[in-house]
């Protein structure tokens, strides 16, 4: 539950530091107008082309910004994989056969970590080139890494906070444990008035 | 990359059904000689030196139906019939564009529209569909699948039982596993598989937010439309044109060797030109929803740039077939508006004063105001007219409409369906209303059973459209269209409407003849 505490505190903090860069998001489009993207819209572009197109209209200052958010994502990963992971392991130990299959999601989350890192490289290197390629291999595996990052994670999320509802109104729990939580919904509140604040 | 296809034209030309218009034609206005001369069949008193009969042509728009479009305009030229003004809307738009920009190759006897085909045979129209990949995966869906909206409700039922299936498995098995130890693991399963559900639902629908958050910042379009502007721009590109004074000069060039018949009566308002004002053109409609205008293209690029190498004519046509949410709209920014000229341009053609012109414009669909528009080639000052102005209407109405009788009973969809239609159309129909006589020049393709948006619409289908249209032509010149008739009703008109300042001699005798 410690190291849940620790990987969720650093993923907290992580994702507000990506929120306060991603407010510089703008780029200049075709017909020369300031649009604001999310880091979704780099993640689900309807092709290369367009992903290339919101990079090479970035202004300076949006440039710095995805990058800044890139690197910092690295950090996230560090933190929100392992969340799940952990998670994923502790509800784990409670469902007596059940936690194989709970094990076998927590490896999952060590996958679409892997996947992240793919898809944050892949986006880094369009950042310095944002040229098409020749080929569509490579933005295929990048969409690929997207999907498969994103079923692995939340389906890790997914089952482990039921399993954790299960555990909790079956009265399935160390009453220490709710030290943890205490300190996760503090951490929670104070994020929320950081980033109502910023 | 944009794909390239390659069907032969001969596969929409060669059509049985094509070639048994072409052969009812021919048994009907042959003359001895070469087979399919078409000689007999009169349709106009504008000819050119090689004998040409010059009509004007307006076209109706209506998505992929447009390839019907191109067979009638096939036939009419297979049958000699040229054209000297042309209007359109949307598709309507892109065939009007076309058969001015793509002109016919002699030397290898193909005519403008076959040449268009052509175009269209390497290009799937699906590739103009450019938006997010999930949203073309859709639209292919929500075209093909029969019932949409039904089945959508169907699945949606379906989702609500599995969820209420599911959340009562877990309150009884939660109950009851403090009875007997057994329902822990049904328990625990059925509560991961709701939070499984419940997180999907919840994936899809943040996925659906995130869209929707993407279409207002694009415009309220799914679809760029870019795919489209380069391939029209490749076209006009490739056929010489390059700005408006190109376009221009394709498409008002004077066919060599233009005459009207020998012996027709000459309108005397003429004087001694009688082909005073016959001169080709091209009108796109596009409807601008800032200043809430219609707007004909090429005439009024002049409202919105100052030179006309800052316009390119592709634009024209994208603007007209941006079909609203399917296609962003298309903007033009930055109007010099605080210019003279850029003023008086607004005032001459939208009575607009400097303080109301805007900085932008965002055209949608022309088919909002004006899907067939017509009456920009009513020339009111013609007493005698020297050709007929044709038209072609896209009728996608289904048969057995059953919201006909039901004015008591319509659905929530149906309400806000007809209302939208009742407006869109009236533009239009009030001008048929009050000039019936156009109805005569107008053929129409029945198109019920396609879709318009179905622009992943397979060969097979398109070759079905191009045939419709070519029967319908083909129709409209063996049985709908008498052009005596027609010029007699349009001599009748203009007397009843317009006679106080004219000069009507030859007309009387026209009629005369005809009564006689």
């Amino acid at each position: 539950m410690l190291y849940f505490t620790i990987s969720f505190s650093l993923m907290l903090f992580t994702a507000l530091w990506m929120w306060a860069l991603a407010r510089k998001f703008q780029y200049r489009d075709a017909a020369g107008v300031e649009t604001p993207f999310s880091i979704l819209d780099l993640q689900f572009p309807s092709s290369e082309q367009e992903l290339c197109n919101i990079i090479a209209g970035l202004s300076p200052a949006a440039r710095k910004a995805l990058r800044g958010h890139l690197w910092v994502d690295f950090l996230f990963m560090a933190g929100f994989y392992p969340s799940i992971a952990f998670l994923c392991i502790i509800v784990g130990d409670k469902t007596g056969a059940g936690q194989y299959f709970f094990w076998l999601m927590a490896t999952l989350q060590l996958y679409a970590w892997m996947f992240d890192i793919q898809e944050n490289g892949y986006c880094l290197r369009k950042l310095r080139k944002p040229v098409v390629s020749a080929t569509k291999n490579a933005f295929q595996s990048y969409s690929f890494f997207v999907y498969a990052k994103f079923i692995l994670c939340l389906t890790g999320v997914a089952v482990s906070v039921s399993a954790l509802f299960y555990c909790w109104i079956t009265g399935n729990f160390e009453m220490g444990s709710l030290w943890y939580v205490g300190v996760l919904l503090v951490e929670l509140l104070i994020a929320w008035r950081i980033k109502a604040a910023l | 990359m944009p794909a390239i296809k390659k069907t032969p034209i001969a596969y929409f030309t060669e059509a049985p059904a094509v070639l048994e218009a072409l052969q009812q034609l021919a048994d009907k206005y042959d003359e001895p000689g070469s087979s399919h001369n078409y000689k007999k069949l009169v349709i106009s008193d504008t000819l050119d030196g090689e004998g040409y009969q010059y009509v004007n042509l307006v076209q109706e728009g209506g998505g992929v139906l447009g390839i019907a479009l191109v067979g009638y305009t096939y036939i009419l030229e297979k049958a000699g019939i040229r054209f000297m003004r042309l209007a359109g809307t949307s598709a309507g738009a892109i065939n009007t564009t076309l058969l001015a920009v793509v002109k016919e190759d002699k030397a290898n006897k193909r005519t403008s529209s076959e040449r268009i085909l052509e175009y269209l045979c390497e290009k799937p129209f699906f590739d103009f569909v450019d938006g997010h990949p999930f949203a073309q995966r859709l639209i292919k869906w929500v075209v093909k699948t029969e019932h949409f909206a039904k089945r959508i409700k169907r699945c949606g039922l379906w989702l609500g039982i599995i969820l209420t299936l599911l959340i009562l498995l877990d309150i009884t098995s939660f109950g009851l596993l403090f009875h007997d130890p057994m329902f822990e693991g049904v328990a625990i399963t059925s509560f991961i598989l709701t939070g499984i559900v419940l997180m999907a639902l919840g994936f899809v629908g943040g996925y659906f937010g995130y869209l929707i958050q993407r279409l207002k910042n694009r415009g309220f379009g799914i679809n760029p439309g870019k795919n489209f502007t380069d391939w029209i721009k490749m076209i006009m590109e490739k056929n010489g044109v390059n700005n408006i004074d190109d376009l221009e000069a394709v498409s008002e060039k004077i066919p060599a060797g233009l005459q009207l018949r020998p012996d027709v009566p000459i309108d005397k308002n003429l004087g001694d030109n009688p082909l005073k004002g016959l001169k080709p053109d091209i009108t796109l409609i596009t409807s601008d929803i800032i200043t809430q205008n219609k707007i004909e293209f090429p005439r009024m690029w002049n409202l919105f740039r100052e030179n006309k190498h800052e316009i390119h004519p592709a634009e024209f046509v994208r603007a007209s077939m941006s079909i609203p949410i399917f296609f962003e709209s298309h903007i033009i920014r930055d109007i010099p508006r605080h210019l003279p000229i850029i003023q008086t341009n607004w005032r001459n053609h939208l009575l607009l004063e400097p303080q109301d012109i805007p900085t932008a414009v965002r055209f949608v669909d022309g088919g909002i105001l004006s899907n067939f528009p017509i009456n920009v080639l009513y020339n009111p000052e013609v007493t005698i007219p020297r050709l007929p102005t044709l038209g072609i209407e896209l009728d996608d109405s289904t048969p057995t409409d059953n919201t006909m009788n039901q004015a008591d009973n319509l659905s929530l969809g149906a309400y806000i369906g007809k209302l939208f239609n009742t407006v869109r159309y009236y533009y239009d129909k009030d001008f048929l209303l009050k000039n019936s006589l156009f109805r005569k020049g107008i053929g129409v393709i029945k198109v019920s059973d396609y879709n318009w948006l179905d622009f992943n619409i397979p060969e097979e289908k398109q070759r079905e459209l191009f045939v419709l249209g070519a029967q319908a032509a083909a129709k409209f010149l063996l049985e709908d269209f008498n052009w005596e008739e027609y010029k007699t009703a349009r001599i009748i008109v203009h007397q009843q409407v317009n006679t106080s300042r004219k000069d009507m001699r030859g007309a009387s005798e026209l009629l005369t003849q005809s009564r006689k």
